[in-house]
C-alpha cells in the first residue's frame, strides 16, 4: 500500500525515498521534538506508515527516540555524521514547502497557564 | 461641584458602556474594556495573541485578552469597573465574564517583547471607543518571541498573518531579531514563506 500524506506535491518531495518519508523528515526537523501520534495527526498519514518510517530513520541513525514520561519523543540525532549538511538541505527544501510549515502551525507548542481553557 | 462632575462622568460612562454578551467578538470586548479603563484614567495595552487576532483575525484566533497595565496594581476602582462589566476574578487572576467565554488577564509592569522594552503603542479608534495595542511590528516580534522560545510554528504563522494584513516595517523586525540574537536569515525566510503562502481555511 502506498501511503500519501495530505501535503502537496512539490519538487524535491521524494528526495528521501518517497513523499511520506520526506514530509516526515521535514516535520521532525521543523518541530525539533515530536512523537509518532502527533506526526500521524498533522500529516493524516496512517500510524503504521509513520511507525515504519520512524523505524527506518532510527535504523539509519538520523533520529533518536527518548522516553519522556510515557511518551517516546523523536529528535534529530545530534551525533549523526552528516547532521549539519542534512539540516541545511532540509532548510532549503522547507522554503519550497510552505505546506510543511502550515502543517506544523496546527500545533501550539508554547505553554498555557494552568486553568486556562484550550 | 466636584460631586456633580463625577456624576456626569459616571452617567456618560453608562451611556457609552456597551454590554458584553456571549456573541461579542474579541475585538469588540478589547475596545469596550480598554475604553472603560481609559474613562477612569488607566492605560491598558493589548498584547500577546489577542493583539495578533485584532491585526489578523483570519490568521489567528485567541480566546483571551492579555492587557499590560502600566501602573502596578489594578486597584479597587479597576475591580469595581470589571465587576460592573460582568467580570469575576478566577484562578490565576484571570477574569471570567458571566456571558462571554473570552477571558481577561492583566499583567503589571513594563511592556517587553523579548528583551526589548516597548515605550509606545498604537491607539485604534472606533467611534467613541479606543484600544491601546502594540504596534503591528511589536506584535509581530511578540509572536516571533513565542516562536523562538518554544519553537511554536503557530506563533510564526500568526506573525506572518500580521505582516500580510498590515503595513509592517520589516527592517524593525530584522533589527529586533538581531538584538535578540536569533537566527535572522532563517526566521525571515520562514516568515516570508508563510506570508506568501497563507494556510487555506478548511
Amino acid at each position: 500500500m502506498k501511503a500519501k500524506s495530505k501535503l502537496s506535491d512539490q519538487p524535491g518531495t521524494s528526495i528521501f525515498g518517497g513523499q511520506s518519508a520526506t514530509d516526515l523528515l521535514l516535520l521532525i526537523y521543523v518541530l525539533k521534538t515530536t512523537y509518532k501520534r502527533e506526526l500521524a495527526e498533522i500529516t493524516s498519514l496512517g500510524y503504521t506508515t509513520v511507525l515504519n518510517q520512524i523505524k527506518n530513520f532510527e535504523a539509519d541513525g538520523v533520529i533518536v527516540l527518548k522516553t519522556v514520561g510515557r511518551q517516546r519523543m523523536i529528535e534529530f540525532n545530534p551525533r549523526f555524521f552528516a547532521r549539519n549538511e542534512l539540516e541545511q538541505l532540509l532548510e532549503k527544501l522547507l522554503l519550497s514547502r510552505p505546506d510543511i510549515l502550515q502543517c506544523a502551525a496546527q500545533k501550539r507548542k508554547r505553554p498555557r497557564r494552568t486553568g486556562k481553557k484550550l | 461641584m466636584c460631586g456633580a462632575k463625577a456624576k456626569t462622568s459616571s452617567s456618560n460612562r453608562q451611556k457609552t458602556l456597551k454590554k458584553i454578551t456571549k456573541n461579542s467578538t474579541l475585538e469588540e470586548i478589547a475596545f469596550i474594556v480598554c475604553s472603560e479603563f481609559s474613562s477612569i484614567g488607566k492605560t491598558i495595552v493589548l498584547t500577546g495573541g489577542s493583539a495578533a487576532t485584532v491585526y489578523a483575525p483570519e490568521a489567528y484566533q485567541s480566546r483571551d485578552l492579555d492587557f499590560m497595565i502600566r501602573f502596578a496594581n489594578t486597584g479597587s476602582r479597576s475591580i469595581e469597573l470589571l465587576t460592573s462589566m460582568g467580570y469575576k476574578v478566577g484562578p490565576s487572576a484571570t477574569y471570567f465574564h458571566n456571558e462571554s467565554p473570552i477571558t481577561l488577564d492583566f499583567i503589571a509592569g513594563e511592556i517587553m517583547v523579548g528583551e526589548t522594552h516597548i515605550g509606545s503603542w498604537n491607539t485604534l479608534q472606533k467611534g467613541a471607543q479606543l484600544l491601546h495595542i502594540l504596534h503591528p511590528e511589536d506584535s509581530v516580534c511578540d509572536r516571533l518571541a513565542s516562536y523562538l522560545y518554544w519553537n511554536d510554528i503557530s506563533a510564526l504563522s500568526a506573525a506572518a498573518g500580521i505582516i500580510r494584513n498590515n503595513i509592517v516595517d520589516l527592517k524593525k523586525i530584522k533589527n529586533w531579531l538581531e538584538t535578540e540574537g536569533a537566527p535572522v536569515d532563517q526566521t525571515m525566510k520562514r516568515l516570508e514563506s508563510l506570508t506568501q503562502n497563507p494556510r487555506k481555511s478548511t
